[in-house]
């Protein structure tokens, strides 16, 4: 069996000032550990206060859909136009009723709308609801706001610099869209520059880029798997990925998140029996896991994937959508951040959404794989070919990236990353994942709180990111920081100090490993 | 004196929105919080009125029945 990390746990009980005994139990010994992750169980107390939360909220919504459906009160959702008609009704009303009575109710901290370049500080329209948010009017003003929601993570979101000067040279000179398919006579020569300049930057044979990065992985992965072929997933892998699998027509099993033990027994056991029925060997075995998984903050393991893969000799796919440019020390990703070999990971996929500040995907590996893949997908041959500024934003960022500024964005992100994680989980609250990874989830648990923390930090001037019940557990609502190369120290200060406060005000210090703790103190 | 007033009534005003906070009727209209606060202030009035009207009797008949 491979032998995963190993858990000495060594428990000190300490009692601070005020005699609460607090838990200090060491997971991992090794505090340099590539791989020293943390995930704290949910504090009882949470957990029950949320089912209660819920409850009262299915009870209103209860008696809200009663009066709704009784007239007493008007629908302001979606109303069936043809009901009194004998037609099969058009609305499942009852798969909407989380919408109705729960997300409209809060709906004034989602989907805010922006009014300016997404950069570390930005603006946000300010909007007012009269009827409890169901509709809403603009007031004309903006709000000014720290980011910590955008994908920024170096800083190339800006509206001035040399990849946005050469943005606008590169429409003066092509235009804007090629108006034909990537097979067809779409391709450009900055296509074809931006596809070996990547190859180059990640150190693969070869590489080819694509308009959307959702896309990249639903459409490429029925290319690469069909009928007969098995894919094991990871159970928190992104929706791109499972239409990708579903799409392609292969079986597809679900293993827990970053178990590596489990992973191998399920290999086993599919090498051994083969296809459910027939029990005829499945064709290929294909492992899809993602660098950065952006909604717990935790890094594959790699090496232990690595091994697992070579041992088994299955394949293995992993998606760098918020990895690719964020981790390892020259920003080339995980293989990068391990010190391993891009030959070993036989698909890179990623996306230019998040650290390039562009838009669009990627896939990077052998020549031959790139060359099939060009030939066989439906993202190369129907959807139009990328428009010039967007790939020459790509090309600049990269030779930004080859530079010294781009080294010091890169170290400047890690800098943020590990001084903001180590402040938050200092204070004592639950902060979930790896402490390199930029993507930094704090959970709130309880419906209500996360609402008035949202609300809160936004009157304090910093925006963020909360989710809850459908994108994450119905227990673990969190909210999630993203946090950018861009961001000065001083901006993460005043955010650490708003959190601290609100953090205060709401109770949400429920860390039973760290000690509570103001930011004064520490 | 004026400011452990204040303090006192900001005190108030954190133990109610902790209230509000717990049950999830901060998320509610105000006239849901009216109907749901009514609800539970009249079960605990109607459980702290028995308590106080039926304990003592049925502690005495306890004792006699067991002594």
């Amino acid at each position: 069996m491979i032998d995963t990390n190993v858990l000495t746990v060594s428990e000190n009980m300490k009692i601070d000032k005020n005699n609460y005994k607090y838990n200090t139990t060491n997971i991992l010994n090794h505090e340099d550990d590539l791989q020293c992750e943390e995930f704290e169980e949910t504090p009882l107390y949470a957990a029950v206060l949320t089912y209660i939360g819920y409850a009262i909220l299915c009870l209103f919504g209860w008696l809200r859909d009663f009066m709704r459906q009784s007239n007493i009160e008007k629908k302001r959702g979606a109303i069936d136009p043809n009901a009194s008609l004998d037609f099969v009704p058009l609305y499942q009303s009852y798969e909407s009723f989380y919408t109705r009575n729960m997300y409209t109710r809060v709906r004034d901290i989602f989907n805010r709308p922006i009014t300016s370049v997404p950069g570390p500080q930005f603006e946000l329209a300010e909007r007012v609801s009269d009827d409890y948010n169901w509709t809403y009017r603009f007031t004309g003003k903006t709000i000014s706001a720290i980011n910590l929601g955008s994908y920024n993570y170096l800083g190339f979101a800006e509206r001035t610099g040399s990849c946005a000067t050469d943005a606008i040279d590169a429409i003066k000179s092509y235009g804007i869209a090629t108006c034909s398919t990537n097979s067809e006579i779409g391709t450009q020569f900055y296509h074809v520059e931006l596809e070996q300049l990547l190859a180059k930057f990640l150190g693969v044979e070869s590489c080819i880029a694509f308009g959307m990065g959702f896309a990249t992985n639903a459409l490429n992965l029925p290319v690469l798997a069909s009928k007969g072929d098995l894919i094991l997933s990871d159970e928190l892998n992104h929706c791109s990925l499972i239409l990708g699998i579903r799409l392609s027509g292969a079986c597809y099993q679900t293993y827990a998140h970053n178990d590596i033990n489990d992973l191998e027994k399920k290999l086993r056991v599919a090498i051994v029996q083969g296809h459910p029925r027939t029990n005829r060997p499945w064709k290929k075995i294909i492992i899809v896991v993602e660098g950065v998984y952006s909604m717990e903050g935790s890094i594959c393991r790699l090496p232990q994937l690595i091994e697992l893969k070579k041992k088994y000799k299955a394949y293995l796919y992993m998606d760098e959508a918020h990895s690719i440019g964020a981790m390892g020390k020259s920003g080339r990703g995980i293989v990068d951040y391990f010190n391993l070999s891009t030959d070993d990971v036989d698909i890179l996929m990623g996306t230019f959404t998040k650290s390039f500040g562009s838009a669009g995907g990627y896939i990077a590996g052998k020549k031959s794989l790139i060359d099939h893949i060009r030939v066989n997908s439906h993202a190369n041959t129907y959807a139009s070919s990328m428009s010039a500024p967007i790939v020459q934003q790509i090309i600049s960022s990269l030779h930004v990236l080859n530079c010294p500024e781009g080294k010091n964005r890169i170290s400047q992100l890690a800098d943020n990353t590990r001084y903001f994680r180590q402040k938050l989980m200092n204070m004592g609250f639950i902060v979930y994942g790896n402490k390199n990874s930029p993507v930094v989830p704090m959970l709130l648990y309880l419906p209500a709180r996360v609402t008035r923390f949202n609300r809160e930090m936004l009157r304090r001037g910093i925006a963020v990111v909360t989710v809850g019940f459908p994108a994450t557990k119905l227990l673990e609502s969190r909210v999630r920081f993203c946090i950018s190369a861009a961001h000065t120290r001083q901006m993460l200060d005043t955010t650490l100090a708003a959190i601290d406060e609100v953090g205060t005000e709401l109770s949400l210090r429920y860390s039973t490993r760290y000690q509570h703790r103001r930011l004064k103190d520490i | 004196m004026l400011s452990s007033v204040r303090r006192f009534f900001k005190f108030i005003h954190w133990l109610y929105l902790q209230y509000l906070l717990n049950t999830a009727l901060y998320m509610l209209e105000p006239w849901e919080r009216v109907l749901f606060t009514t609800l539970l202030f009249a079960i605990i009035s109607t459980a702290v009125y028995s308590a106080l009207v039926f304990l003592p009797v049925h502690v005495r008949s306890m004792i006699q029945t067991y002594s």
